[in-house]
């Protein structure tokens, strides 16, 4: 049996009334809010935040391909997947991959997953996707999108949703795009999009794959698909394929308070399905852009013993209001502003962060074997491997120790109102980790006046900074989320 | 150490936001006033060897990098000259250095000089350039954020003074408050006026707990010492004085490394050594300059240098135990805070305020001598993890 073996998602904890927008620059207001990625995230941080969620109670050894889909890509050119495999502590001798460049990269990396565990060339295959689209400022889809990611498992082993089957349609058509040199999405005339492709692709796909199984819509417990720009036209579609609105997973909840969630919109919709499945339920699911990809799932029996995790409930109910739209601004660099009154920061050592990209990458430290003391450092900043504890002075007799998923306490703080943070104030936290260790942070995800001695914190993948084209990605400590 | 070193002169110049002034002028007019202080006179080429403490060296734009820079300001290219670079105590290290070359047998007259051009680019650029929080030191390491400099790792020290001695903002700014009021008094310091404890609590946050009147300034300056043997002291100077002890104390290079954020283990050692050098205890000392960066680091170090016990010196300060005419005068050249920081020149100028008191020479700044003894401390580093103590004494 192959089908999905877990599932995480990853909403970022900041997100907007959509009011505000209407407030910046007048009219009309979509209702409900929309998720932002904060100044630090990305669609590859967001993407290793629903990843490691996903492989909760899971050993990452296990897994032998990592899969990134995206649109939204930080690089035109370098592998993302190659990072975030450091940071999920994944195995070298895997399969790593971006699928790029389309809304339903999500799908078709789903169905490149599906063929390669069918061919053996692969026993479990991580796909995550993720988004951080923009919209020019003062649209309609400024509002309307918004910036999350999810996470899927495929494998052979402990399925909890066998996949019995897939189809494809291939579509061309500029419904939505961003050429090399755009920063926002370029959108053609919504109706014309609607009714010339998405009314016919989608239920071309979904009778498509159903016809391959001899199946039909009563068949299905639920029939997950992304919506278009306009919402409406996927109820629309559902209705004429014969579904009644009992067995839709509506997108309206993800919309009116994540929003449109680009090539992560059928992985969080399919993952808030499995959320509510019942063992022995048909899933019909499938993702729309230039073209379709559906698949037909089976839920089974090991539905009911994955353990517990965040997934979609979970990181839905846990955020924090924005004041303002000038912030969601000022994160994406949307506009230029005035520049701290700092020197400019030196050029990235790429030398530098390749030598400790264990260490940097994968918060991974050492457990000295005698003093069994957990070192993040030696003495110098994160330079594994390390000879000699900085406690007790043994040689060479270090086990490799996980820093990632371990929580900690503020041991102290500060807030930094003169560092040029995105943020202000910059959050600064010495922690101390359960079972030993100490180590300094950033802390993200967090209200200032809530930082005090003792606050538990958990770890979490974010971009530090990005300088002369390359994302710096490491750990920051965040309020432990929910 | 004890016997085999004496300082015969020492100079300086006024600490400040020194425009009109090179690195080079700093460093030629320190040097000519400390020749100058030599009461019996000198001839500049008895000076066998020099030391040339410079913490920033050429990266945040001043030119002087190694010993031959400042052989050539001094017009002596005939002798070794070093330049020594130990973070915030490059200065007490400097000093250090020279006496080490004396009480070798090496050399008979040495120089100790430091100088630091930090005002040549603008103050957040100038400490932010070159020490923590990002900076060129740093190699742009993603472990070190932007923001995580001097400030916010002093300030990360107060939250646990706060949180494990009750330690209050006013407590901190008590130190600003008589620091100000010492340094009105000292015509080298950088301020000279007079701060209210209310003008330091209201004045912004910097990092908090710490406000703006918290954190000392950004100085340029330079200073000298010249030390010789001490049997051959009363040749140079009718008041001579004598180098007790001179220590430097480690401990770990990262702060994350550190247990206790209530004591610096590099000052503690420091200190601990100098009294052992010295066969003297804390008691004995009559005032000190100690390294007060931002306020709570004096009361910090006032605990850990050993002059009262951990947790007293909040109480002691407001007793008025460390002001000028107190039972131990703390900072009467105005410290840190009043006074200036220019890195290097920093434990150059405090020995200067040592040796000046030592002589009775500091005018309406002058300290009750009881047994000639005074302490000079600085510490400094990415974790706080160096710490020089100098001791002097009016006799051998």
């Amino acid at each position: 049996m192959i089908g999905i073996t877990s599932y995480g998602a990853y909403i970022p904890w900041h997100r907007i009334d959509r009011q505000k927008f209407a407030k910046a620059w007048g009219g009309f207001a979509i209702p409900g809010e929309r998720a932002i990625a904060y100044y630090d995230e990305d669609s590859v941080t967001m993407a290793v935040g629903a990843a490691i969620d996903c492989l909760t109670d899971l050993d990452p050894a296990t897994v032998d391909g990592l899969f990134f889909a995206t649109t939204t890509s930080p690089y035109k050119e370098k592998l993302c997947s190659a990072t975030m495999a450091l940071a999920l502590h994944l195995r070298r001798d895997i399969q790593t991959s971006d699928v790029t460049g389309s809304l339903r990269s999500g799908t078709t990396a789903l169905g490149f997953a599906l063929d390669a565990v069918k061919a053996g060339r692969a026993s479990n295959i991580l796909v995550a996707a993720s988004d951080t689209r923009m919209a020019p400022p003062s649209g309609i889809n400024e509002q309307a999108l918004g910036d999350s990611a999810g996470a899927i498992l495929v494998g052979k082993k402990n399925v909890i949703a066998e996949i019995l089957d897939s189809y494809s349609v291939s579509d061309e058509l500029a419904a939505t795009w961003r050429s090399e040199n755009d920063t926002f999405i370029r959108a053609w005339e919504d109706r014309m999009v609607m009714d010339e492709s998405y009314s016919r692709v989608m239920p071309e796909v979904l009778s498509g794959v159903m016809n391959k199984c001899g199946l039909s819509p009563k068949d299905f417990a639920k029939v997950v698909f992304d919506p278009p720009g306009d919402v409406r036209r996927h109820g629309r579609v559902a209705s004429e394929l014969g579904f009644d609105a009992t067995q839709l997973l509506d997108p309206a909840g993800i919309f009116m308070n994540v929003g449109l969630l680009g090539s992560a919109m059928p992985f969080v919709m399919l993952i808030s399905a499995l959320e509510q499945a019942e063992p022995g339920e048909k899933i019909l699911f499938a993702g729309y852009g230039n073209g379709a990809d559906a698949f037909v799932l089976q839920v089974t029996n090991a539905i009911k013993k994955l353990g517990a995790r965040r997934g979609f409930s979970k990181h839905l109910e846990s955020k924090h209001m924005m004041e303002n739209y000038n912030d969601y601004l000022r994160w994406r660099e949307i506009v230029p502003l005035d520049q701290a009154r700092r020197p400019d920061r030196g050029p990235i050592s790429v030398s530098a962060i390749w030598r400790q990209r264990k260490d940097l990458l994968g918060l991974w430290g050492i457990k000295c074997r005698q003093c069994q003391t957990p070192q993040y450092d030696n003495g110098g900043i994160t330079t594994t491997p390390i000879r000699v504890c900085a406690v007790c002075g043994a040689v060479d007799d270090f086990d490799d120790y996980d820093f990632s998923r371990k929580k900690a306490t503020v041991f102290s703080y500060t807030l930094d109102q003169l560092a040029p943070a995105p943020d202000p104030p910059s959050s600064v936290v010495l922690i101390d980790f359960e079972d030993g260790g100490r180590m300094l942070f950033d802390l993200t995800d967090r209200n200032p006046a809530e930082v005090q001695v003792g606050m538990k914190v958990e770890m979490t993948f974010r971009k530090v900074y990005f300088n002369r084209g390359i994302a710096n990605y490491y750990w920051k400590a965040r309020p432990i989320r929910c | 150490m004890r016997g085999k070193v004496a300082v015969i002169g020492v100079g300086m110049i006024k600490f400040g936001e020194l425009f009109e002034k090179s690195l080079e002028n700093m460093i030629q007019e320190a040097y000519l006033n400390c020749l100058k202080n030599v009461d019996k006179g000198i001839d500049p080429k008895e000076i066998k060897a020099a030391w040339f403490g410079q913490w920033s060296g050429g990266f945040i734009g001043q030119g002087a990098q190694s010993g031959q820079s400042l052989a050539s300001m001094i017009g002596n290219r005939n002798i070794p000259c070093t330049r020594l670079e130990n973070a915030c105590p490059t200065g007490g290290d400097t000093f250090r250095h020279a006496c080490l070359g004396v009480a070798s047998g090496m050399y008979d007259v040495v120089l100790a000089l430091g100088a630091e051009k930090m005002r040549d680019k603008p103050s957040a650029e100038s400490l932010g350039g070159a020490g923590g929080g990002g900076g060129a030191e740093t190699g742009n390491h993603p472990a070190w954020m932007i923001g995580q400099g001097g400030p916010a790792i002093q300030a990360m020290h107060a939250t646990r003074q706060m949180y494990e001695l009750g330690y209050t903002m006013e407590d901190f700014a008590r130190v600003a408050v008589k620091n100000h009021h010492n340094g009105t008094f000292c015509p080298y310091a950088h301020y000279q006026f007079e701060i209210t404890l209310e003008r330091v609590l209201n004045s912004p946050v910097i990092c908090w707990p710490l406000h703006l009147f918290d954190c000392c300034p950004q100085t340029d300056g330079a200073a000298a010492a010249i030390v010789c043997r001490a049997d051959l002291a009363k040749k140079y100077t009718s008041k001579p004085v004598y180098v007790l002890a001179s220590n430097v104390g480690v401990d770990h290079n990262q702060l994350w490394d550190r247990n206790s954020f209530i004591e610096q283990l590099s000052t503690v050692r420091a200190a601990k050594g100098a009294f052992q050098m010295a066969g003297i205890k804390p008691s004995d000392v009559d005032f000190a300059e100690l390294h007060d960066c931002f306020t709570n680091t004096e009361l910090m170090n006032a605990e850990d240098v050993g002059f009262v016990r951990k947790g007293e010196a909040a109480r002691k300060l407001k007793d008025g135990e460390f002001d000028m005419h107190g039972s131990l005068p703390i900072n009467p050249s105005g410290g840190l805070k009043a006074h200036g920081h220019p890195i290097a020149a920093t434990g150059l100028g405090q020995i200067f305020e040592l040796v000046t008191q030592l002589r009775e020479e500091a005018d309406k700044r002058q300290v009750k001598l009881k047994n000639g003894i005074g302490l000079q401390h600085n510490v400094g580093g990415p974790a706080f993890g160096v710490s020089a103590v100098n001791i002097l004494s009016r006799s051998p």
